[in-house]
């Protein structure tokens, strides 16, 4: 079998784009910490970073392995396989849910009348052809295409929308105190930031013992700054009220920047970058869920399951909610709390035996 | 007619795919493939007959908000 390696610059990318994903879209927080909104995002990421913490001692300590050897080495056969099942069912999950924020998306705001199985069809060929080439090439594409995320979410969020920007959005600062923001610190917690548990699955390809601290760190340091920059451009155009009311504050706050006459309608640099995110997010979930199997089952590729899963995850995202409202409202709702298990509890406990079990390695 | 195009697209899809299976000479890589398959066929007819699937998604939202409350 051939050893698929990827450098610390192209993990780093990757976990970006990964947290970056569907969240510049729908945004973070549900609404709950009205103006402070933005600060509800930093308090994420310090929830996230003890967290992340685990997953990088984790990856470092069995350099080499992916979550399902670990489980294996951990557990023992039996109990590793059924909590690798666990794992493969929220990758799964995970990938249908952003699946079909996009399709949402597009039917709700960028293609009205078009059926949403066709743009969808195109991107499951896409990312079937991505994740059939392996994390190398993943990785290789995210390098480049952080650059166009990173400049258009630069030149579009920061300075065409400068003259559109209304500091009485966000003012008073802790208006409706510090408990608001907490709780939507950790709704941001599990929606972007925890999510990265996914990457614990496909990580065996890092480089050295040291590179998951930093691709780990660096990527929620960037995709975190990303984040903030986005809520906070978000409520300074349209402000809290609207802010909480849409489906995709990040393309009705787009679209409210006009300059002249002839620089307006910027939605399609959000509709790209989304799209972009959205690509590595599902590509990174469906790796997760084949790489998965291939363990569980105890196969020696995992390329054949490719097609199939990436086919069930799209009929999955079709019949996943009845309307977009219920999408939504699980988002917000019902996903931390189920989440949480996986992110936090989980690794927890794998971190704890991990620790007393092998002790004398590092 | 929608039945028929779907039939159509996993009959190409497979026999495209099927080969290198095949060649391998693994049971089990050609049994899970074709299960799979098999499985997103069938969700895929039931979609398109518009036959509502019971969501496998609500289980785990009754046994959070049983926990957590709301």
């Amino acid at each position: 079998m051939n050893k698929e390696i990827i450098s610390d610059k192209q993990g780093i990318c990757l976990v970006t784009m990964f947290i970056l994903g569907s969240t510049l879209l729908l945004g973070t927080g549900g609404g709950i910490a009205k103006k402070d909104a933005w600060m509800a995002v930093i308090v994420g990421i310090l929830y996230a970073a003890p967290v992340l913490y685990i997953y990088s001692r984790l990856m470092s300590k069995f350099h080499g392995h992916d979550l399902f050897d670990i489980l294996q080495l951990i557990f023992g056969k039996f109990f590793g396989k059924v909590i690798s099942i666990l794992y493969i069912w929220f990758a799964f999950h995970l990938g249908s849910l952003v699946e079909r924020n996009f399709s949402d998306f597009t039917e709700t705001a960028v293609y009205p009348d078009t059926p949403v199985q066709f743009p969808l069809l195109f991107f499951v060929l896409l990312f079937i052809w991505g994740v059939k080439l392996g994390i190398e090439n993943l990785g290789r594409w995210s390098e480049i295409y952080i650059l166009v995320v990173t400049f258009l979410l630069v030149a579009v969020t920061i300075f065409l929308s400068l003259p559109q920007l209304d500091f009485n959005n966000i003012r008073p600062i802790f208006y409706n105190g510090i408990k608001p923001i907490l709780h939507s610190g950790f709704l941001a917690f599990s929606f972007p930031f925890g999510e990265t548990v996914i990457f614990l699955m496909v990580f065996s390809s890092l480089k050295t013992k040291k590179s998951s601290y930093k691709v780990f760190f660096m990527g929620l340091i960037f995709g975190g700054i990303f984040i903030l920059i986005v809520s906070l451009r978000n409520l300074l155009i349209i402000g809290a009220e609207s802010m909480s009311r849409d489906y995709f504050p990040s393309y009705v706050a787009v679209s409210a920047i006009k300059i002249g006459d002839f620089i307006q309608r910027l939605e399609l640099a959000v509709s790209t970058v989304l799209l972009l995110n959205v690509f590595i997010k599902v590509s990174i979930c469906l790796l997760a869920v084949c790489k998965g199997l291939q363990k569980v089952f105890d196969l020696d590729d995992y390329r054949f399951l490719v097609t199939p899963m990436a086919l069930l995850m799209t009929s999955f995202s079709m019949i996943v909610y009845p309307n977009i409202m219920e999408s939504v409202r699980w988002a917000f709702k019902i996903w931390p709390f189920y989440a949480f298990f996986f992110q936090a509890i989980l690794p927890l406990i794998i971190f704890i035996f991990g620790e007393i079990k092998f002790r004398k390695v590092i | 007619m929608a039945v028929f195009g779907v039939i159509l697209a996993y009959f190409i899809i497979i026999s495209i795919e099927i080969y290198p299976i095949v060649k391998k000479k693994k049971r089990k890589n050609k049994a899970l493939y074709l299960i799979a398959m098999g499985a997103s066929l069938i969700i895929n007819l039931l979609l398109v007959l518009g036959i509502s699937i019971p969501n496998p998604v609500k289980p785990i939202e009754k046994l959070i908000t049983m926990i957590f409350g709301k």
